[in-house]
């Protein structure tokens, strides 16, 4: 049972992750490939602030969102000069940039060491140190997130993020000024990141910048191409689809041999089977 | 569609529920299942893959002389991608599906570190063959390891800098990866308590081109340089590169180094170079035995001796903890901590201490004439 609860709390994890970039690659068509920095930043400070200071978690988690808020403005206005492919090589940069910070701060950050001993969450009382308990918490986190981001895509804000990807130049022109959507909804994408990557150091209870790199970008755009853009409920199945997936090979078969080889191949095949016939994603609105 | 896709979806997850908990309850007692994490797959995979044959060649050793008493070990090997996150899916699955008491893993220290509290909360050894990183030391009852900590190396390595040498300042070459840093802290931490200084420099592990951090540390007129690589392939190129130079420092070098299979053509280079291993002689008996097994069933000389004469004693330490208290974590974990003493294995003798870590740690030597002797003072 560990095992599924285990499985369930990634899933939540990731989907968190998946709806806070489908806010800025599916509704508002701005190809990031940077959202493992802003949950590597959640992820970090957390970890720093518990360890060093004992403080409480939910603080913690809330100053993260405002350091990744800081970052990810900065980040999203030097991006908003960029266009399309630009954009993808310029996030895919501060990715890199942010990866290498986490690797170079050692007085902060202890490098390629680590933090290790991440409390778990704590409040009133209570300690989340159960798994079980641990995905509560989570998928509470992942529901209050899936209904700001619902609310944000069918309110107007929403309307005018989705006029943005269509056509910028058109949107513009009704006097919208398009550079502040953009921004802000990369900022509410990266703060969203930030949760995320807060119960992920205190449920893994240790951080090292591996985790935040390049791939990890990636494998969040897969969520959401996978499950579909532009459809919150695309960000949470992208996600029970890319975590199960792996897990699910783990039972094929394979002799010990070639069996974590043939789990990667094997999935790359499925991914690959799966944007050819269904390129849209599983129940996406909108294509890249 | 929508609905189709949620179905089809709701239906997979039901199937590897039922698969996973069938396979679980089919738990076969006429075997001793043993797991292992490690990468398999990934850049970590160059040292993990050559870890899951050697493991797999002893536990395939003691099932052709019968097993632990008279039960043969099931093998069951995870990939733990060198991370924490795909670690602890492969130790969850190994303890809730596969009911494993011992778990041979992890060999990154983010594997180790993130699968320590999953293996506490659930009572089951894990017992890490390559893990490095001091951090580990006494972090868990149920956490034991037989590669020593890189405390030891770095600070061994500090006394005879800063005592025999009389080195008052060093210039310090780093991998950026956590075995080098682990090292780097170590050795500092000393030598500089003693009061030296170290200069350093890093370099990420795709560097090719160290000249110009060379060129700095040699501007610094260090009595010495440390070099703090990962793997022999940058030190190679670092070495190369400092001859191209014509910069011949007195050397301090890794255990990385201590190998003399890695680069015979470079060796005359480190000539008086000093280094520290742990105490793993090529010519014990045990260890030699090693070897020729290992070039019977693969054709090859082991990779990266260091790590797989632990890798390979792991397993027969686990064997012998078996034999005497059972297969059962708890009792494995304490056995490991109190039992465990001079234990004979191919890297040398094995002493495991309360805290989990193996003492001893690391005997300093010399490099002459493209041979490693013990250093004398």
């Amino acid at each position: 049972m560990e095992y599924f609860i285990h499985l369930a709390i990634l899933i939540s994890i990731y989907a968190i992750l998946g709806l806070s970039l489908n806010l800025v690659v599916g509704f508002t068509g701005l190809l990031s490939i940077t959202q493992a920095a802003f949950y590597g930043i959640g992820a970090y400070t957390t970890a720093i602030l518990l360890t060093s200071s004992g403080m409480n978690f939910f603080v913690a988690l809330v100053i993260g969102m405002i350091i990744t808020a800081v970052c990810s403005f900065v980040i999203g206005f030097v991006l908003s000069k960029f266009k399309d492919d630009y954009y993808a090589l310029g996030s895919f940069g501060f990715n890199v940039i942010i990866y290498s910070i986490f690797l170079n701060w050692q007085s902060l950050t202890r490098g390629p060491l680590g933090i290790p001993g991440i409390p778990r969450p704590s409040l009133f009382g209570f300690t989340f140190s159960e798994n079980l308990s641990f995905l509560i918490l989570s998928v509470v986190f992942l529901a209050l997130i899936y209904f700001i981001c619902q609310f944000i895509t069918t309110s107007s804000f929403g309307r005018v993020l989705k006029a943005i990807r269509e056509d910028e130049e058109a949107i513009s022109v009704f006097g919208y000024r398009t550079l502040w959507y953009k921004l802000a909804i990369f900022v509410i994408g990266a703060m969203m990141a930030s949760v995320a990557g807060a119960l992920f150091a205190s449920y893994i209870t240790f951080v090292d910048p591996s985790t935040f790199t390049l791939t990890e970008s990636i494998f969040i755009l897969a969520i959401i191409i996978l499950g579909g853009l532009a459809n919150n409920k695309g960000a949470v199945i992208g996600a029970i689809c890319l975590i199960l997936l792996p897990e699910i090979l783990r039972f094929v078969g394979f002799p010990n041999d070639i069996a974590a080889q043939m789990r990667q191949v094997t999935y790359g095949v499925i991914l690959i089977l799966l944007m050819l016939y269904r390129p849209q994603g599983l129940v996406g609105e909108y294509r890249l | 569609m929508n609905k189709k896709i949620l179905w089809v979806i709701g239906i997979v997850v039901v199937v590897v529920i039922v698969v996973a908990s069938i396979r679980g309850a089919n738990n076969n007692t006429d075997t001793i299942k043993i797991g292992f994490i490690g990468p398999l797959t990934g850049d970590a995979a160059l040292y993990g893959e050559p870890a899951k044959n050697i493991i797999q060649m002893a536990i395939d050793e003691i099932n052709e002389k019968g097993g632990i008493n008279g039960q043969q070990i099931q093998f069951i090997p995870e990939d733990g991608k060198c991370n924490g996150k795909d670690a602890v899916s492969a130790a969850q699955k190994l303890i809730n599906i596969d009911k494993v008491q011992v778990i041979l893993g992890g060999f990154c220290s983010s594997e180790s570190m993130a699968i320590v509290p999953v293996a506490t909360d659930a009572k089951v050894t894990l017992f890490s063959y390559a893990s490095s990183n001091p951090s580990l030391t006494g972090i868990s009852p149920f956490f034991v390891r037989d590669y020593p900590s890189d405390s030891s190396q770095g600070e061994v390595l500090a006394r005879i800098a800063y005592n025999d040498k009389r080195w008052r300042k060093v210039a310090f070459i780093q991998e950026q990866t956590d075995y080098s840093a682990g090292i780097f802290k170590a050795f500092s931490d000393r030598f500089q308590k003693d009061g030296g200084v170290v200069i350093k420099e890093e370099y990420s592990s795709n560097t090719n081109d160290f000249r110009s951090i060379l060129a700095k540390l040699r501007d610094s007129n260090s009595d010495a340089l440390f070099i703090d690589p990962q793997t022999p392939a940058s030190a190679v190129r670092i070495i190369t590169q400092m001859s191209q130079m014509n910069w011949k420092p007195a050397l301090i070098a890794n255990d990385i180094l201590s190998d003399p299979n890695v680069f015979p053509e470079n060796f005359s280079f480190f000539n008086g170079a000093i280094g520290a291993k742990f105490d793993a002689s090529l010519t014990s008996s045990k260890s030699l035995s090693f070897i020729d097994a290992y070039k019977k069933k693969y054709g090859s000389e082991p990779p990266y001796l260091s790590y797989a004469e632990t890798e390979y004693d792991s397993v027969y330490i686990v064997k012998d903890a078996i034999l005497n208290v059972g297969n059962n974590g708890e009792n494995i974990a304490n056995w490991l901590r109190t039992s465990v003493v001079d234990w004979e294995g191919a890297s040398g003798k094995i002493t495991i201490l309360s805290n989990g870590d193996r003492d001893g740690g690391h005997t300093p030597f010399v490099i002459k004439d493209a041979t490693i002797s013990p250093y004398i003072k």
